[in-house]
């Protein structure tokens, strides 16, 4: 047993499962007798429903039954959200799991067929004939809020859901400033699209009362909690259970009407029933991403000091509230639009609107991505208009290693770090000056490159209870971790975190490993299951390693506390002179006479020589509460060519240099910076979900919704500085978020810097080769004209 | 995701295949499955009968001839990258087949099916168009022959009548010296948002004796860009040229466009592609 476990690129304990294709994602249960549901959605963006005939329907072949909106009607509870900022004026408006009265959105569920066969039922829904009165549809939410918009809730003025401001006062640095930079950024609506779409069986005993709900989740703990309220099963009675989930980005979090429905019809037919989404259903119903309009004022001298920041936010929400919807562009994005600046003065002011689109709700980076991708916008528009080079407006106001723990404008404390040695790396790895000379000579040749930086911190590892309750998150956020050695000295490890492709059966096992001395191939997580874990708060917002890893190191702590009080007994020594090291109790200075957390646990199990008083057994549970979030920072810097003939971008060279505190597997630290890396490059040059003006979503599929391919990349080059988080056993912070949060502005700001060469500042993502294209053509044709 | 039911029948012979067609005027040929399938799963297609061409061993033969290249309609894009002959005779073929989709889709996915299915951006139509393909189909009155020109008569709509079978696809040799095929792929689809087959001979001083050049993806239909071959025609091949027949080949397509990508972005793909086809055969 090697001390080097922990930071060792341990090969992925999950992979031979995944790979073989022994995994058990829920589309892989199959139980006797299980029926099929499907559900008729609605093609209207906004409707009323007139009427709902199911007669034809209901004679269909393998046709069990079929539920509309009306049939439920005071028999489901509204599906909630868990999220109420306060002071945010939220309106908690209804959310129907089948629609009775109104459709909302393209998608809104209006029937469900249950049947023998998934063809069946899908054959079934379309003998459903629906009447609809259509009504006029707003999809953008600006326009959501204009006097005379249609309004989409009976309760929601203007389709205002939430109203939310925090900050400082600004206007004494507004008025008095050299330089003001305006601008305003649209963060385009994204789709996330993890490989396995959702799905959702539920098997129900009447006799027993138990339910038991297999599901997408990225938190099964909490989806028991809010189907327990909307189905009116008691917890003790719902088993949720997420074995293998195949990726989520934070659309796996919502407790959506769908698995609420499968688990009713279970309950109301006796029998189990599986629903499994299309990837067409998909891109409409499965909750969206981002979606800001942003008015972004700095306030600066022209020298190139911040003095405040301004931003007056709106969030687009979609139809309904989803389970974090109110939180993310709220809590999770306008206390760090700071960035990773000190900027004495700060605000920021957010409406959350509803229209007649998807839900929003996280998508990897939450809230973080939009804070960072405005102040790392405009801190390069600040450096255009005082005439600075982008790397040294960063230099004068990035934090400095000796202001930390550094508390902002907004009153968050960052907790650690060590920005400018990260951007020095950064720089080197580039060579700067030189990459600098060669864009002055390919632009003499008529060639364009641009380089772009993000120097950026984000907020995660989600995060201290106390917090999350003054902030309104309707839920705890620690993490509960069990630690169980068996006679023979393997272990069984439980975690309320909720991997779905992070890895952390791995990781969980290193941490276990490192601090017990035991081989890694010994420990094996369980997850997912809250039959087997008792509570937990799951996974999102990159808080598994820096929470839930906590909570192991605190377990295994308590283990070897206990087990270090057995070995002393079974060593004669006192205990204060018994050494452990590399899995086996020795006494101080004697290396020869020696037993092992094998034996220790042998003789914990078998009771037949403790020390008096001392309980049997070898299992320690812990539940860890951090005391703060964790502030992951780095330096990201993006290379690219832009193709004035066809306005295609190229990514040339993309350098990463992260600090995510104390690593515990370089390997799938790099794996989580280039999968992220690639999301936010994805949101800066492909992906952008658009909708007609009825309300119809244009981008449903991946023949025009362009998600990042591996051939649109060169070799990401990575590296890391190491600042340990201060407040956790592992000195940890996340980063499964930091590559989206930080790629798309660097990015953006690469293409932005090669087309300065034409006059243009800003453009809106994704930067497809049309739109850059016609940029240039219109700065070109305004040039021609001036001449 | 699951389409509509319906029966699905494995054809024994072509002929078999046209009485089945002519049994059931619905009915659809099924090959490679890589467009058929994901339309009837999305239920935009509902045949009530499927009848399975793929596996007929008469259909899958590549012929090369001393003067003409057969390449059966149930030949699959690999064997033709694979297929060294061809490679030697027709290069262009294998330039286009190679970035069609992915590896997988190349395994499974047909000439003929794409012929047959004609996607106005499919990455063969250029090639069928550019290199004056012939397409060779059966029906119940007898064998007859289309020429690419006459192929493509709308966005999914062919010549190829409904009672009748692609038997294969044949190109006349010798055909010209230098032959690309350049695309510019949709970043979602991959399909081409201008594809350009460009086949050129010319002689020792660079002037051009053939030009044969057709675009595919930007317009409404695939089209040749004649314009740009009769410009070219007895001029030599230089940077000003390309760019020239480049501008007068994009003239002749007719242009549409999306939400994403407009009309007067898609001339000006074409113009650039054919452009950089033609400077990358000089």
């Amino acid at each position: 047993m090697s001390q080097m476990v922990l930071g060792s690129r341990v090969l992925r304990k999950e992979d031979v499962r995944l790979v073989a294709g022994q995994g058990q994602y829920t589309d892989d249960i199959r139980l006797p007798g299980m029926l099929y549901a499907a559900i008729l959605r609605s093609p209207h963006a906004h409707a009323r429903i007139k009427q709902v005939n199911i007669k034809a329907a209901q004679d269909m072949p393998g046709v069990v039954k079929i539920y509309t909106g009306a049939d439920l009607q005071g028999k489901l509870q509204s599906i909630p959200t868990a999220w109420i900022p306060p002071e945010s004026d939220l309106k908690m408006v209804a959310h129907p799991a089948l629609a009775s009265d109104k459709v909302r959105y393209v998608g809104d569920g209006v029937a469900m067929v249950v049947a023998h066969s998934r063809s069946q039922a899908e054959d079934a829904l379309e003998a459903i004939s629906v009447e609809y009165e259509p009504l006029p549809a707003v999809h953008d939410q600006l326009d959501a809020m204009k006097d005379g918009a249609v309004q989409l809730h009976d309760d929601a003025a203007h389709n205002v859901a939430l109203h939310w401001k925090v900050g400082t006062e600004t206007d004494e640095a507004f008025r008095t400033a050299d330089v003001v930079v305006r601008q305003t950024f649209r963060q385009q609506r994204l789709i996330p699209n993890p490989m396995e779409p959702r799905a959702a069986v539920a098997q129900f005993n009447s006799a027993t009362g138990d339910m038991t709900v297999w599901a997408t989740s990225q938190n099964p703990h909490i989806h028991r909690f809010l189907m327990s309220v909307v189905l009116g099963i008691p917890e003790h009675k719902l088993r949720l259970v997420a074995q293998d989930v195949g990726g989520g980005f934070g659309s796996k979090i919502a407790c959506y009407p769908d698995e609420v429905l499968v688990a009713y019809a279970a309950r109301d037919l006796g029998v189990p029933v599986k629903w499994t989404e299309t990837r067409a259903e998909h891109f409409t119903i499965t909750t969206h991403g981002r979606d800001h309009v942003d008015e972004v004022e700095l306030a600066g001298t022209r020298d190139g000091r911040v003095l405040a920041i301004r931003v007056k936010a709106y969030a687009n929400l979609g139809a309904y509230l989803s389970t974090a919807g109110p939180g993310v562009p709220t809590i999770l994005f306008g206390l760090i639009v700071n960035g990773a600046y000190d900027i004495p003065q700060a605000s920021t002011e957010v409406y959350g609107v509803f229209t007649n689109t998807t839900p929003v709700d996280a998508y990897r980076g939450a809230g973080r991505p939009e804070a960072t991708f405005l102040i790392e916008r405009i801190m390069d528009r600040y450096a255009q208009e005082i005439g600075m080079d982008p790397v040294q407006v960063r230099r004068v106001n990035l934090l400095k290693k000796e202001q930390f723990p550094f508390t902002n404008a907004f009153g968050i404390t960052y907790d650690s770090g060590d920005y400018h040695r990260a951007l020095d790396r950064a720089l080197e790895m580039l060579d700067y000056a030189a990459l600098r000379r060669e864009q002055a000579s390919l632009k003499a040749q008529g060639k364009y490159i641009g380089i772009g930086f993000s120097t950026y911190v984000e907020m995660c590892g989600l995060g201290p209870s106390q917090v999350a309750g003054a902030v309104g998150f309707q839920g705890g956020l620690w993490e509960s971790a069990t630690v169980r050695l068996h006679p023979s000295g393997k272990a069984t490890v439980l975690t309320g975190a909720s991997p779905h492709g992070q890895g952390e059966e791995t990781t969980f096992a290193q941490i276990v490993a490192q601090r017990l001395g035991l081989p890694v191939e010994d420990i094996d997580i369980v997850h997912g299951d809250t039959d087997r874990v008792s509570m937990g708060w799951g996974t999102y917002g990159s808080r598994s390693t820096a929470v839930g890893g906590g909570a192991l190191a605190q377990a295994s702590d308590r283990i070897l506390a206990k087990a270090r009080t057995i070995a002393a007994h079974m060593l004669e020594v006192p205990e204060d002179a018994v050494r452990f090291e590399e899995g086996k109790f020795h006494p101080e200075g004697n290396a020869t006479k020696s037993v092992s957390i094998q034996d220790v646990t042998l003789q914990a199990h078998l009771g037949w020589n403790l020390p008096a008083g001392l309980e049997p057994g070898m299992e320690a549970s812990a539940f860890y509460d951090p005391t703060n979030f964790t502030y992951p920072f780095g330096t990201h810097v993006a290379v690219v060519s832009v193709d004035p003939d066809t306005g295609e971008v190229r990514l040339v060279r993309y350098i990463a240099v992260d600090d995510c505190g104390t690593v515990i597997n370089p390997m799938i630290v790099e794996g989580q910076v280039h999968g992220g890396i690639v999301q936010g490059v994805g949101q800066a040059l492909y992906e952008g979900a658009l909708y007609d003006d009825a309300g119809q979503l244009l981008t449903g599929s991946f023949l025009d919704y362009a998600m990042p391919k591996a051939r649109f990349f060169p070799t990401i080059e990575i590296d890391r500085t190491e600042t340990p988080s201060p407040h956790n056993p592992l000195g940890v912070k996340g980063v499964g978020e930091t590559g989206t949060i930080a790629s798309t502005p660097a990015v953006v700001n690469a293409v932005m810097d090669a087309l300065s060469s034409f006059g243009v500042t800003d453009l809106a993502m994704p930067l497809t080769p049309p739109k850059v294209w016609a940029a240039i053509q219109n700065a070109q044709s305004m040039k021609g004209g001036q001449s | 995701m699951i389409p509509a039911t319906f029966k699905y029948q494995r054809a024994h012979s072509v002929d078999d295949a046209i009485a089945a067609l002519a049994k059931d005027p619905g009915a659809k040929l099924l090959q490679g499955g890589h467009s058929l399938l994901p339309l009837m799963k999305l239920r935009l297609a509902r045949p009530g009968l499927v009848v399975d061409i793929g596996q007929l061993a008469e259909l899958r033969t590549i012929d090369v001839k001393a003067d003409s290249v057969f390449i059966g309609a149930a030949v699959r894009y690999h064997e033709i990258a694979d297929h060294a002959p061809l490679a030697q005779v027709m290069p262009v073929l294998k330039k286009t087949v190679s970035v069609i989709a992915d590896p997988q889709v190349r395994h499974r996915g047909t000439i003929g099916g794409s012929a047959a299915h004609a996607d106005p951006t499919s990455d063969l139509a250029a090639v069928f168009l550019a290199a004056d393909a012939r397409f060779m189909v059966r029906g119940p009155g007898g064998e007859r022959v289309i020429r690419a020109a006459d192929w493509y008569v709308a966005p999914l709509i062919t010549a190829l009548a409904s009672d009748e079978v692609l038997l294969g696809i044949e190109f006349a040799r010798p055909s010209p010296d230098h032959q690309t095929y350049l695309k510019f792929a949709h970043p979602a689809s991959g399909y081409a948002l201008a594809g350009v087959a460009a086949l050129v001979s010319y002689d020792a001083t660079l002037h051009v004796t053939k030009a044969q050049i057709a675009v595919t993806g930007a317009g409404v239909l695939p089209f040749r860009a004649k314009p740009a071959e009769n410009f070219l025609t007895g001029e030599r091949l230089t940077r000003e040229s390309a760019e020239q027949a480049a501008q007068l080949g994009a003239d002749a397509g007719e242009y549409e466009g999306d939400v994403q990508y407009p009309a007067e972005y898609r001339k000006n793909l074409a113009r650039v592609m054919i452009r950089r086809a033609l400077e990358s055969l000089a």
